[in-house]
């Protein structure tokens, strides 16, 4: 036999025993001491009972058949089919071990092989699979006894009656046999290694036998005698030395499966850090390692102080979803748990719970609960998960078989459970940082967000669209679904709602409009009381408020329709108002409804909020005075582009009386030795005239000029005129400069209220138009009628003194002319200062293009309208104006 | 040959007709481009003075509607009469001379002094 074989034959994966080898070895025997048969018991830990492995019987009737090696093909009963797949099995299994058996190999002579015979398969004497407990039989005499024992049949007869039941047919009943104890060597460096247990059990085994060997003689005359007693305890040792070593290979085999599993655990960690998954390692290494029915695992969270069960299996049957909804208990409902795992946190093994009530009854907290009722199991094992000084949860371990767990095994669960511990812990930490990765990242993300709204916001220089985006953005960038901007007026009395950003359509439904103009149109609605009201006080106190319900309350009460409205029906429990300042002064506020119930903003929220504030209110500023700007210069060039139409009209209003002035005089001039006197006074009035014509031209300008900007108050003196001695002396003026007629229709009893110089110039000037559209022979008429206000063309009522059913009675007055109308493109625009009908380039006529500005201006300083009536190319054209009418005064005595 | 005097304002027709009846011409006029344009069409020989800017029809109007009446435009002389500061709307004109206003006695005389001898 040589270390070759000795390994080669290893083919016993689904083996408890290397049966093949320990075959070998018993033939071997047999030979050694001439024996027939021989059986081989060995001690099952399970049963903790000796049990029948190996039965050989020598074929005795022909030698010379050895080679015919009919060795009976004996095949073990695998008591535990459990297996270790995908195992290679190391070679060297103990340097120690190996030595030993290589000395007690080599007395071995090789002998003339033993021939075995097939066994009878129904043999009854030491059958396969029979069992002998302690003290049984002559196995379980030799085991007790702890000695060789050679018996004679009649001996063994006496001994063990129950053993010698008849054989089969031809079967040879033994004439003698020869039992030798196996006794575990006292050897190895493992048993001191092995921790000491809380509640070691009791030892089960006597003597540490491995087991028995059995030799017997069936030929008559043959038997074993006393002193080869020895011999057989050496070739006992032979056994034990090979069983141990085996023993000690499995459990090296073991370990290194625990220790790929524990790797594959350790290797999960961190970056599988997901419960359910590790749970699942967890499973799969305990059964691997101990053949448990139920399994509990049990975490202690220091932070909220309470116990979680995350997965429990009971009696193999898993219960589903307790990792994502654990069952939670506090401290004090887990008393014995706390004890175990927090103040004594140790290991805990029970390993024969029905050997032990009163264990059952000490730990029944930890055999019940979430995994069901676990005092029916026969081994228990509570597991601490330790992280330095403190225990952090625990694995509950029970199984169907006693003494299920061996120190080995608590020793490779405890390995497991710490790294997982740390695994977890691991877990932890790594969910911590990223959690706090994640906080950075989405702070990053709003600042980026945020920086690119104000970028949005500083870019835009039109305010409207400015405030619909700066109300957007802020409601975006904190999720709220209505964000309002109000803008404080000039004034700073009120609030006014510039932009409304209406993601629920809360405001929309307030105000129950579906068209969006005029929706938009409501939103100017929206006025808030500023000056004196808590917005005032609160605005002065810091840089962000909350509005209660009370406050919104009273807010509303004290606002107008429309922001009442806004407050009441927005449905609102909670608004955050931010100031919205440009350096100390308050442009407007920004009012942020809260998105649900009582929820006050985060403070980084606020923050960006407070911030984008800021820069709108640069933004808007900016905005505002673009706008002023941009206003102003449009105005500018509007003013400028009058201006110059005002020049070339000037230029040639001035050219015509400048042309008669030039011509007349460079005339007289000429002819001065020649002209008659008449001639002279002709020419000379027509200088004058002229000249006139210069200077009205001259005080039309500066008097438009006086009345400067269209918003200024003309100072007038206001008191009864009578309109006909007003037409009359305007008519009387202008009549020597002109060629048509004028006709009146006045009554003498028409008098108005207004200054009586403005009224003159009025008429004169519009008689003075009708005059110039007209041919010489038109005729220009100016009636005047009295009427009520409410009566006047729609557009010319001033409708602010029609309230409270008042119609104040007024006097029209209308001039009529014969000319060739008023484009209509032109018939607004004449009213304009400095601007005449676009005809006047190609059609010169008289009046510098202020004379209907400066008309309109005075008739509605008095309190009345000017305006065209009517214009028909061709016809002619209709002025009217109208002033307040009041009675005749007393004629004076 | 007449002389025409086309004007919208009466005190320049009235002083023409001054001028130009103290040297001895007698004038007619018109009120703005139309009617002279009436009065062109007829067999008679006139001098124009015509002023440029009139309502209904201008002066430059006149001028252009005589482009495409060569019989009309041939039996009469035209001068402009035009704003100082318009001349360069005017130059495109086939006429025959140009006064500037505001002008005086001379510039009438000597704008017409050659057509009339």
């Amino acid at each position: 036999m040589s270390t070759a074989i000795w390994g080669e034959s290893e083919t016993r994966s689904d083996e408890n025993y290397p049966l093949s080898l320990l075959k070998n070895l018993l033939q071997q025997m047999m030979e050694q001491f001439t024996a027939q048969g021989a059986c081989l018991a060995l001690y099952d830990e399970n049963i903790r009972q000796m049990v029948i492995r190996l039965h050989l019987r020598a074929h005795i009737s022909s030698p010379s058949s050895a080679a015919n090696n009919n060795i009976e093909d004996i095949v073990t009963v695998p008591l535990n089919p459990r297996k270790a797949p995908g195992i290679t099995r190391p070679l060297n299994p103990s340097a120690s071990a190996l030595g030993r058996m290589r000395r007690l190999s080599k007395p071995l002579s090789p002998l003339d092989p033993v021939t075995l015979q097939p066994l009878p398969s129904h043999t009854t004497l030491f059958s396969l699979g029979e069992a002998y407990t302690f003290g049984q039989g002559l196995i379980g005499t030799t085991w007790r006894k702890n000695e060789p024992i050679i018996l004679r049949s009649d001996e063994y007869a006496a001994a063990h009656p129950v053993d010698s039941q008849p054989l089969a047919q031809n079967e040879r009943v033994p004439t003698c046999f020869f039992a030798i104890p196996i006794q575990d060597p006292p050897v190895l460096s493992t048993q001191s290694t092995q921790p000491v247990q809380p509640m070691q059990p009791p030892t089960q085994r006597p003597q540490n036998m491995l087991g028995v060997i059995v030799l017997y003689q069936t030929l008559p005359g043959a038997s074993f005698q006393q002193r080869q007693s020895d011999e057989a305890l050496l070739w006992a040792e032979r056994f034990g030395l090979y069983l141990q070593n085996d023993r000690l290979q499995s459990s090296q085999i073991r370990t290194n499966d625990y220790m790929k599993r524990l790797q594959q655990i350790s290797t999960a960690f961190p970056s599988d850090v997901i419960l359910s998954k590790l749970v699942e390692n967890v499973y799969q290494f305990v059964t691997a390692v101990v053949p448990i029915s139920s399994m509990l695992l049990t975490f202690y969270d220091r932070d909220t102080k309470k116990i979680y069960d995350v997965f429990a299996i009971d009696h193999g049957k898993r219960l589903e979803g307790l990792h994502e909804q654990p069952v939670i208990a506090q401290q004090g409902d887990r008393p014995c748990w706390w004890h175990i795992t927090q103040e004594q946190q140790c290991t805990l093994l029970i390993p024969a719970i029905q050997q032990e009530p009163e264990s059952v009854q000490q730990y029944e907290e930890l055999l019940k609960g979430t995994w069901g009722d676990q005092s029916s199991a026969e081994s228990f094992l509570l597991l601490p998960m330790k992280m330095f000084t403190r225990v952090v949860g625990s694995l509950s371990l029970a199984s169907m078989r006693p003494d299920a767990f061996s120190a080995e095994d608590i020793l490779a669960l405890e390995t497991m459970v710490q790294q997982i511990t740390v695994g977890i812990e691991n877990a932890k930490l790594y969910d911590r940082a990223n959690q706090s990765v994640k906080r950075a990242r989405q702070r990053e993300e709003s600042l980026a967000a945020m920086n690119s709204a104000l970028l949005a916001i500083s870019s835009v220089l039109n305010l409207t669209e400015l405030l619909h985006k700066f109300v957007e953005t802020s409601a975006k960038l904190v999720e709220a679904g209505l964000c309002t901007f109000f803008q404080l007026t000039p004034d700073g009395e009120e609030l006014v709602a510039q932009a409304i950003y209406d993601r629920t359509g809360k405001w929309k439904d307030a105000t129950q409009t579906s068209s969006r103009e005029k929706h938009d149109d409501l939103i100017e609605m929206i006025r808030l009381p500023f000056h004196n009201s808590l917005l005032a006080e609160m605005v002065e106190a810091g840089s962000f408020f909350y509005l209660d319900t009370m406050m919104l309350e009273e807010l509303a009460q004290a606002s107008g329709e429309g922001g009442a409205i806004f407050l009441r029906e927005t449905h609102s429990h909670k608004m955050l108002m931010i100031p919205v300042r440009y350096q100390t002064e308050i442009v407007g506020i920004l009012a942020v409804h809260t998105p649900w119930h009582d929820r006050v903003f985060r403070p980084e929220e606020v923050s960006t909020l407070l911030a984008i504030s800021s820069q709108a209110a640069s933004a808007i500023r900016n905005a505002q005075l673009f706008e002023q700007i941009r206003d102003a210069n449009a105005e500018l060039k509007r003013m400028d582009k009058l201006k110059d139409e005002f020049i070339v009209t000037a230029s040639h209003e001035l050219r015509t009386p400048l042309s008669a002035i030039s011509g007349y005089a460079s005339l007289l001039k000429r002819q001065s030795s020649r002209i008659t006197p008449q001639q002279v006074l002709r020419y000379g009035t027509k200088i004058s005239g002229a000249t006139q014509q210069l200077i009205d031209l001259v005080a039309n300008m500066t008097e438009a000029a006086k009345m400067g900007a269209i918003d200024k108050k003309l100072e007038l003196q206001v008191g009864p005129v009578q309109l006909l001695a007003a037409a009359e002396i305007a008519s009387t003026m202008l009549s020597i400069n002109i060629e048509q007629n004028i006709t009146m229709h006045i009554d003498p009893q028409l008098w108005v209220t207004c200054d009586a110089l403005p009224l003159r110039q009025v008429i004169t000037n519009l008689l003075d138009n009708a005059a110039k559209y007209s041919p010489p022979t038109g005729q220009i008429v100016i009636t005047a009628s009295e009427a009520n206000l409410s009566q006047l063309p729609e557009g010319q009522v001033d409708y602010s003194k029609l309230v409270n059913g008042e119609d104040p009675e007024v006097v029209l007055v209308r001039v009529r002319d014969e000319g060739d109308g008023i484009p209509l493109e032109d018939q607004e625009k004449i009213f304009e200062k400095f601007v005449r009908a676009s005809r006047s380039l190609t059609t010169p006529v008289r009046g510098s293009g202020l004379g209907l500005y400066i008309c309109r201006r005075y008739i509605e300083a008095m309190g009345g309208k000017l305006w065209l009536e009517m214009s028909v190319p061709g016809e002619g054209s209709i002025f009217s104006f109208y002033l307040p009418r009041i009675e005749a005064p007393p004629i004076e005595s | 040959m007449k002389v025409l005097v086309v004007d919208d304002d009466p005190i320049i027709r009235d002083m023409m007709a001054d001028i130009l009846e103290c040297e001895g011409y007698p004038i007619c006029v018109a009120r703005n481009g139309m009617e002279a344009l009436k009065l062109l069409r007829s067999d008679e020989h006139y001098l124009v003075f015509l002023d440029v800017m009139m309502p209904v029809m201008s002066g430059k109007d006149v001028c252009e509607q005589l482009e495409t009446e060569p019989h009309v435009r041939q039996q009469h002389i035209i001068i402009l009469m035009s704003a100082l500061d318009k001349l360069e709307e005017v130059t495109s004109c086939k006429v025959d001379g140009i006064i500037p206003k505001p002008f005086v006695v001379e510039d009438v005389i000597q704008a017409l002094e050659p057509y009339m001898q």
